[in-house]
């Protein structure tokens, strides 16, 4: 390869990856970048720490990239002027480095600073600033889909998950089934969700609409299917919902549960009316914590008694 | 009494899907051709005595390479199955069962940290650390061959579900509870996984024992620790990081092997246990384990940009003092890894607080290199290259990191495709990259050829345009919402498009890798004129440089001088080395013990899988005699006289 032509090609290079780049953004910006367009007061949030963070990562890299580019140029073996400025020992001045450090540590010192300041307002178990108090809903990751039980109105959805706009909402999620992590990108961050224990998350719509909600933590061969959609509505709509659940002729029982806790992929969404233990939730994490609480469908136990309550000690 | 003989093995588990049959007929027909090869050639022999029980690191060094090749290539195979299901399967379930695509990028993630970065990184180590230390050997020759083996046990038992059954783990490199127990994962995928670790850990660990020792007590009179080469002094930080967190991996992963096999209930959902517990555990590991990688390769690049630059290295006692900090620091970071599995907002808040100071030492390495290069001389070679290319691409990676270090960003992006490409530009860009740029290096030393140099940029090319183009979609996947291991998804997600490109940059690489392949070969076949000047081609700082090529197995017939930090600078002005005053010299026998013992560790991790006790017992007591066998072995070491020595030395002048 002439000499001549191999000179272009770490421009031509970086021309093609930064159309490539360019061109994969523009791309993915027709279909919607979740994460940097919430639709939550908690992904709003979220969206400013992730865009201030990207600044100052510009800010380290851009004189990186600049430096290198230059010192390559400057001292390249093949530029005539290198020869006369080549020494070989020689070291820069030590309060190059120490300008250097300082430059780095206060970038990251700001960073550190909006880092603590926001861990604490983003926690997903700090409940919201408002007026209104928080709506609790329950979430269950199943394997593999989600349940939600509603515990104020007393029904329950499995993968579709709806909220009036502007409430916050309090999630108390749990598992039955090996860990998980639930994740509505428009709303908020992720939150793990185990057997035997609840996890919180904070949320609230700020807008009305239908978003994609998911599970990002391996759980077995049906995990890439467990999706669930999210719908925030008016309240007026979110009051019709309600009723349309439930109109629904699925009642939520042991039995319906039992089988809930089979696997299964890809399942429709599904509305139960009534939901038949009051306390289902709690009943759920106990099968993990108390001996011989698990949930058993009426047929399969010796007596109609350990269905309905957990065995006390 | 089937039961007894085989445990839980029956005929059932024998290779039977297009894979396993394919992978076995592969291994049958590759053996079957070297078998035939060495018994033409007549070179069993000459395998056996040259290169199988040898304890010469520099053959152990090679034999690593070729072993962390051949991982190499079974984890790229894994990673283009990944990039063809992932474009492919938009609201289908591709041409991969959701199972089996699991159990691809299990091993992908393992084999490429575990088997292939470890391997290239030891293989190093082995080659270039006592020269550079102007020692002849490392401590122990027996622990060396030893850990070699291991690490071999070990990949073999990544791979043996091919050919004698059952399948491969798929939890995740690193795996979860209660989804790795035995509820959730009945089956002896989760168990290869355990004992392969289990295996080449130990060696790990003995390797890390024997590197700290010899760095410690084998320097060529003269060289105090002050001198030593960065390429040493980073890697002398990684040894000592191995030491402190490859017992957590042991123990975490026996713990495992316990709830798995003994029904215990320490990381179980119920009667008592913690899953929680295995996380933290095994990212205590997991975490220190990237520098463990990354330390030797950051002085892998020290040792190029000083000699391509043609100039010392700059604030060595400053860098040394990074490379420390890194260390400490690389154990208070783990949590990081799971920010969002609930911890207090405190908890979070101080391990992002580590994970963004971790970032400092980070950059003061990068401005020593740039300050190095300043007032240089620098010479544009394939070795630059990948170093101008880890400047291009590691920074991202770093910069994607310290924004996933700050919890508010990480719950919005963990276990998306965004921290796919943070960690895969960290492992590429950096460590990968890293290991391309030592073997470029040192080739000319270690083979007596150089790499032609075309094909190694237009190698480096395509890495460079393929990783890009594989890995900017994943971040930008990730803020669209994408999480990670999808082996599905719905088309409605907009998804495909970007995995499309995503597997053009993977036949890219592979195109990149080829070319690799090709300059090897095509090196040696124009060896005539690529073997001139190769004793000393890029005008060396440093001791491995000071040898004849090829390097003899005493490496040096008298230990050379060290006057200070660039000793062969210092040799070269003074018009070469003093005249010599041989001395016999003692040198380790070689020593077919490592083979055996990990050849008997291996039919115990193997046995212990599938539940075969007694074969677990001969297993154990195998190794345990040939070790007593060896103890007891007076004649480990032999003389290389002074006269044989200076004879020997003659045939290079």
């Amino acid at each position: 390869m002439s000499k001549s032509f191999s000179r272009f090609i770490p421009a031509v290079v970086a021309a093609f990856l930064i159309a490539s780049l360019v061109g994969i953004y523009m791309y993915a910006k027709s279909q919607g970048i979740d994460v940097l367009e919430p639709q939550g007061y908690i992904a709003a949030h979220q969206r400013e720490l992730f865009m201030l963070a990207i600044i100052l990562a510009a800010i380290c890299l851009i004189p990186v990239f600049i430096l290198t580019y230059a010192i390559v140029h400057r001292h390249h073996q093949g530029n005539p002027h290198a020869t006369n400025r080549y020494s070989r020992f020689w070291q820069v001045k030590p309060e190059a480095s120490v300008i250097w450090a300082a430059f780095i540590s206060s970038i990251i010192a700001a960073l550190a600073i909006v880092m603590i300041y926001s861990t604490v307002t983003v926690d997903p178990y700090r409940p919201l600033d408002s007026h209104q108090p928080s709506k609790v809903i329950q979430v269950v990751a199943l394997p593999w889909k989600w349940l939600f039980i509603y515990p104020e109105e007393g029904i329950a959805t499995i993968n579709e998950l709806a909220i009036p706009v502007d409430q916050p909402i309090t999630f108390q999620l749990t598992a039955d089934s090996p860990m998980s992590s639930f994740w509505i990108p428009k709303l908020g961050g992720m939150i793990y969700t185990m057997e035997g224990m609840t996890t919180q998350l904070n949320l609230v719509a700020t807008s009305p609409g239908q978003f994609e909600g998911k599970n990002t933590e391996i759980n077995g061969k049906g995990y890439a299917s467990m999706k669930f959609q999210t719908k925030a509505l008016s309240i007026q709509d979110y009051q019709q919902w309600v009723e349309d659940v439930r109109r629904s002729p699925q009642m939520l029982d042991d039995d319906t549960y039992y089988h809930l806790t089979q696997d299964s992929v890809a399942d429709p969404v599904q509305k139960f009316a009534m939901i038949h233990s009051h306390n289902l939730f709690n009943r759920i994490i106990a099968q993990f914590t108390e001996p011989n609480a698990k949930i058993q469908p009426v047929s399969l136990s010796p007596s109609t008694e350990s269905t309905s309550h957990p065995h006390s000690h | 009494m089937q039961q007894f003989l085989f445990g839980k093995l029956t005929l059932n588990d024998l290779p039977h899907e297009w894979f396993t049959l394919g992978a076995a007929g592969t291994a049958l027909i590759g053996g079957l051709a070297i078998f035939i090869f060495l018994y033409k050639t007549k070179r069993f022999g000459w395998l056996w005595k040259e290169w199988l029980t040898s304890t010469d690191p520099k053959k152990i060094g090679i034999m690593y390479f070729f072993v962390a090749f051949f991982m190499f290539a079974r984890g790229g195979i894994d990673a283009l199955m990944i990039w063809a299901q992932q474009a492919l399967a938009a609201g289908n379930s591709g041409y991969l069962s959701a199972q089996h695509f699991q159990e691809i990028f299990t091993a992908h993630g393992s084999i490429m940290i575990l088997f292939m970065t470890m391997g290239f990184i030891f293989g190093l180590l082995n080659i270039i650390i006592p020269l550079q230390i102007g020692a002849r050997d490392v401590a122990s020759p027996l622990l060396n061959t030893l850990s070699f083996y291991l690490y071999v046990a070990g990949c073999l038992l990544m791979n043996v579900f091919f050919i004698f059954g059952g399948s491969f783990s798929s939890v995740g490199w690193l795996g979860t509870m209660p989804l790795a127990g035995i509820e959730y994962n009945p089956g002896v995928g989760v168990d290869y996984w355990i004992w392969a670790i289990q295996i080449s850990g130990l060696g790990t660990i003995l390797g890390a024992v024997n590197f700290i020792m010899t760095i410690l007590k084998m320097r060529a009179p003269g060289m105090t620790l002050m001198k030593m080469p960065i390429f040493t002094w980073l890697s002398f930080y990684s040894m000592i990081m191995v030491l402190a967190i490859f017992p957590i991996l042991s123990a975490t992963t026996a713990l495992l092997w316990f709830d798995r096999t003994l029904g215990m209930q320490l990381f179980s959902a119920e009667n008592g246990g913690n899953v929680m517990m295995y996380m933290n555990l095994i990212w205590a590991w997991g975490h220190p384990e990237v520098y463990v990688l990354i330390l030797p390769i950051y002085g892998i690049y020290s040792e190029i940009v000083a000699t391509f630059s043609g100039k010392r290295y700059y604030v060595y006692k400053p860098t040394i003092i990074a490379g420390a900090l890194v260390t400490m620091l690389s154990m208070l970071v783990w949590v990081h890894h799971f920010f969002t599995m609930g911890a207090t907002a405190d908890v979070n808040a101080f391990f992002g607080l580590m994970s963004l100071i971790i970032a400092i030492p980070t950059a003061l390495l990068v401005f020593s290199w740039l300050m190095t290069m300043v007032k240089g001389k620098i010479i544009l070679k394939t070795p630059m290259y990948w170093f101008l290319g880890f400047i291009a691409t590691f920074g991202f990676g770093g910069v994607t990191g310290v924004m996933m270090g700050v919890p508010g960003i990480d719950y919005q992006v963990h276990n998306s495709l965004f921290l796919v490409a943070h960690f895969h530009n960290m492992v590429v860009g950096g460590a990968l990259f890293g290991v391309f740029a030592g073997i470029a290096y040192w080739f000319p030393k270690i083979a007596g050829i150089r790499l032609h140099e075309g094909l190694g940029k237009a190698a480096f090319w395509c890495w460079l345009v393929g990783f890009y183009l594989s890995f900017a979609p994943l971040y930008i996947l990730g803020l669209m919402g994408a999480p990670r291991r999808l082996d599905t998804y719905d088309p409605s997600t907009g998804y495909q498009p970007l995995f499309i490109v995503a597997l053009i940059g993977g036949l890219i690489i592979a195109l990149a890798v080829t070319l690799q392949v090709v300059q090897i070969a095509y090196s040696f076949y124009r060896r005539r004129e690529l073997s001139q000047d190769v004793q000393d081609p890029w005008d060396g700082r440093t001791l491995e440089w000071a040898t004849h090529t090829p390097v003899p197995s005493y490496n040096f017939a008298v230990l050379p001088p060290v006057p200070s930090q660039d000793p062969y600078w210092d040799i070269k002005q003074q018009g070469g080395l003093p005249k010599p005053v041989y001395q016999d010299i003692h040198m380790p026998k070689n020593t077919a013990t490592g083979l055996y013992i990990s050849g008997f560790l291996f039919l115990l991790g193997f046995a212990a899988v599938w539940h075969i006790w007694w074969l677990v017992a001969v297993g154990f007591l195998g190794a345990l005699i040939i070790f007593i066998q060896r103890a007891f072995d007076e004649h480990t070491s032999y003389i290389i006289p002074a006269k044989e020595l200076e004879k020997m030395e003659q045939q290079y002048v």
